[in-house]
């Protein structure tokens, strides 16, 4: 009972988006779907949606080609947000769930219920466009879930809203859970991933590059970090100079290392107690999920990244 | 509608960092064209009527089709209210044993009749002219009272000792005027029966003499088209309006079409729509629901047209106490029929351009491009517009007759031989057929380069490009 994406590849004229790709999602579960701008995710997602085909591969929904799902089945929040502007709360939403098959009395009462919730009763009659951009994402997060579907994609849900809006949608998001939806879930936040996410997978350049379950990527990451705090001492200057130690951060609340043979957590705490220091932290930390991230993907160059202005210089004309 | 290949070969050597993406046409939403596109149809026709410039831009125009109605009947409003008043001055006393002021009463108070026929106006009806006697004795005060506009004429008629008459005849007008033109042809008849009646000709044939001829007239065209004249007229009227109805609608709501497409890639509301359903049926919704909001309109303009039409003789007889006259036009089961082919090669019409327009728009994904876009497809059809109008001169010219089957001129061609020119029974069936196969393949040539271009961004559509991803595998 999964998502079961095996050795999916697209290219595109000359760039190849996807390379032979598989992933895993559990029915039920959040599964965070990560990586970098340009890294393949939209070409996989709409792979999934049965939008575009890959030219070789194959993607299955509990052992059924996703070419045989019911379109019902999709619930898709786009990273690229939209609506007609010119439409009606209601009218849009309506129009979309009926455009998955629901009919109209159905969604009228699963709508009451949920406008109620997101407290956006009173906008129901007005213009998507003369919503605040949160309410706007709170119609788009609806046109995604009313139709009840299976699986949800979404594209960075929370983006651009404020804590009070993030904490309601994600409630939502949460219910969605509980309902049973298997979840896949596209951010760049990465303490989101940490707080929501079972397994994830982490791509680049259309690759697989890491993916398990959090406590296991973390892990896997094959090492751990220790953030030491000295309250007379900030900068622990002297630990740059015990071999096996390799700073990773220096905060003004505490300074994180690696630790590495012939270092032992033992042999650092000795030493600050020596130097008389008065430690009020001493942690053996996972790396967040961030760090990994950043290691595994990052300084690569990326393929979409604009091409930079042409410099503004006095008689530079052409 | 399964023309998906598994493995699609999209490398084009010149294209350089493009990705398209070609929307897979086949996939479960295909399976509901007859629940999606009536959704689609209904949202982007109410879309298109909600509008307030919609609403506006219908009632300005159906404003404009009422009171273009009823300007025939408001000029001979005005010009039956002028009725010429003029004073004769009789120092003749008898012409030809007639009495010459009763005489110039029915001789200038004439109507011509459809056939062709001159006939005294008909007792009841309202008189071009107002003739009243006076006494020589007036001269002055009468002469006095046109300057001052209560008389528009005062004639007066004299016997010069030789025994010829003479006519003074004095008036505010312009002596080329058209009543002093009609005064003179009575002044003229006058002279002519005084002088033979002084030759001795007898009174019982000089009644005769300008009693107008048996003339019938028959309008060459007309029999052979074996219409009346006023069918002809009714036709061309019919004809014209309609070429010009569909060519401003089509242009109008095809950019419309095209317009929508650009909409929502700009909006990106095209990614969740993808998902819900198929680029073909988002064309095909959108293409029949602003072509139907298109139809309203006409509607609405045909309905106040007729009913305008219909209100005129009532009214005329309230105001003029008269219904007949002015521009006489017969509705007959003739314009019925064209007004019928309007409405059907209007909708061929739509379909074969909305594909068009849908599919460039498809490929645009600014607002600030369509126009530039649509250039092209703007002279294909101002060219079919004014060879159309140039035909309604030359309609039984042969590459006018082979013209109205090519489909893109059919819709207004067609039209204004079917109006203008006799048919063969086949013609026109022939024409709605070639059509309709050309509908069918241009739907599936658009419905290919719609779905390549929903998802494309950033690139300017090409004649070249739209040909290479109509027949892209």
């Amino acid at each position: 009972m999964a998502l079961l994406i095996e050795n999916i590849s697209k290219s595109f004229a000359n760039v190849q988006a996807v390379r032979n790709l598989s992933m895993q999602v559990e029915q039920g579960e959040i599964f965070g779907f990560l990586g970098p701008n340009g890294a393949g995710k939209t070409t996989t997602i709409r792979m999934i949606l049965d939008i575009i085909r890959p030219d070789s591969g194959r993607i299955t929904w509990n052992g059924a080609p996703v070419t045989e799902i019911p379109r019902k089945a999709w619930g898709y929040l786009p990273e690229e947000r939209g609506l007609y502007p010119k439409m009606n709360v209601d009218d849009q939403l309506i129009f979309l769930a009926r455009l998955y098959g629901m009919d109209k009395a159905t969604v009228k009462r699963e709508l009451d219920e949920w406008l109620e919730r997101f407290q956006i009763t009173t906008y129901r009659k007005k213009k998507v466009e003369e919503l605040s951009k949160g309410n706007q994402q709170k119609v788009q997060f609806l046109a995604t879930i009313l139709h009840e579907p299976q699986i949800l994609i979404m594209d960075e849900p929370f983006s651009g809203l404020d804590p009070v809006n993030v904490n309601l949608l994600k409630d939502a998001f949460l219910e969605m859970h509980r309902r049973g939806k298997t979840i896949i879930f596209s951010t760049h936040q990465m303490e989101q991933v940490e707080e929501l996410c079972q397994n994830i997978s982490i791509i680049n350049k259309g690759q697989m590059v890491v993916e398990g379950s959090v406590r296991q990527v973390k892990r896997s990451a094959g090492r751990s970090v220790v953030r030491l705090a000295l309250d007379n001492d900030p900068q622990i200057a002297w630990l740059d100079l015990v071999p096996g130690v390799s700073i990773t951060k220096r905060r003004q609340d505490y300074v994180e290392f690696n630790l590495a043979a012939p270092a032992t957590t033992d042999q650092i705490l000795q030493a600050a107690l020596q130097r008389g220091g008065h430690i009020t932290l001493f942690e053996l930390a996972e790396p967040s999920l961030n760090d990994i991230f950043i290691e595994r993907v990052g300084g690569i160059a990326q393929p979409d990244v604009p091409v930079p202005a042409a410099p503004v210089e006095t008689g530079m004309r052409r | 509608m399964a023309f998906l290949k598994e493995k699609k070969n999209l490398t084009e050597g010149s294209a350089g960092n493009e990705a398209q993406v070609v929307v897979a046409s086949s996939n479960h939403a295909a399976g509901q064209n007859a629940r999606n596109i009536p959704l689609i149809i209904a949202r982007e026709y109410k879309a298109r009527v909600q509008k307030r410039s919609f609403q506006v831009g219908t009632i300005i125009l159906v404003v404009l089709v009422i009171v273009a109605a009823f300007v025939p009947t408001i000029i001979q409003l005005i010009s039956s209210n002028s009725q010429s008043k003029i004073v004769v001055v009789n120092r003749a006393s008898q012409v030809a044993g007639l009495e010459p002021v009763a005489y110039l009463d029915t001789q200038l108070n004439t109507t011509i009749t459809a056939t062709g026929q001159i006939q005294p106006t008909a007792p009841g009806k309202k008189k071009d002219f107002d003739i009243k006697a006076a006494q020589p004795g007036d001269l002055k005060s009468l002469q006095q009272q046109v300057r001052d506009g209560k008389l528009d004429g005062l004639l007066v008629i004299n016997r010069a000792a030789s025994g010829e008459l003479n006519f003074e005849y004095f008036s505010n007008g312009s002596p080329t005027g058209a009543t002093a033109t009609r005064i003179q042809a009575a002044t003229t008849q006058l002279n002519f029966l005084d002088k033979l009646g002084r030759l001795g000709i007898p009174q019982s044939q000089l009644n005769t003499l300008f009693q107008s001829p048996n003339l019938s007239v028959t309008s060459a065209s007309d029999e052979k088209s074996g219409r009346s004249a006023e069918e002809t007229g009714a036709a061309t009227l019919v004809v014209t309006l309609g070429i010009i109805l569909i060519f401003t609608t089509i242009l109008q709501y095809g950019a419309t079409v095209a317009q929508g497409a650009v909409e929502e890639k700009s909006n990106r509301i095209m990614e969740i729509m993808i998902n819900a359903a198929t680029p073909f049926q988002l064309m095909i919704g959108k293409i029949i629901g602003i072509g139907l909001a298109g139809l309203t309109q006409i509607a609405a303009l045909a309905v106040a047209g007729v009913i305008a039409f219909l209100v005129q003789d009532p009214l005329k007889s309230v105001i003029l106490g008269n219904a007949t006259g002015g521009t006489r036009i017969d509705i007959t089961g003739l314009s019925i029929g064209l007004l019928g082919l309007v409405v059907l090669y209007f909708i061929l019409g739509f379909l074969l351009y909305g594909t068009l327009y849908a599919a460039v728009g498809s490929l645009i994904s600014r607002q600030e491009d369509v126009q530039t876009a649509l250039t092209p497809l703007t002279f294909l059809f101002m060219a079919g517009y004014f060879i159309s109008l140039f035909s309604l001169g030359a309609t039984d010219a042969l590459w006018v007759k082979v013209l109205s089957f090519v489909p893109f001129f059919t819709p207004t061609l067609m039209l204004s031989r079917a109006g203008i020119s006799n048919l063969a029974w086949w013609e026109v069936p022939a024409s709605i057929v070639i059509m309709l196969i050309s509908i069918v393949i241009f739907t599936w040539l658009a419905g290919r380069i719609y779905r390549a271009g929903v998802l494309m961004y950033g690139q300017k559509p090409s004649m070249g490009r739209l040909v290479k991803l109509a027949l892209s595998r």
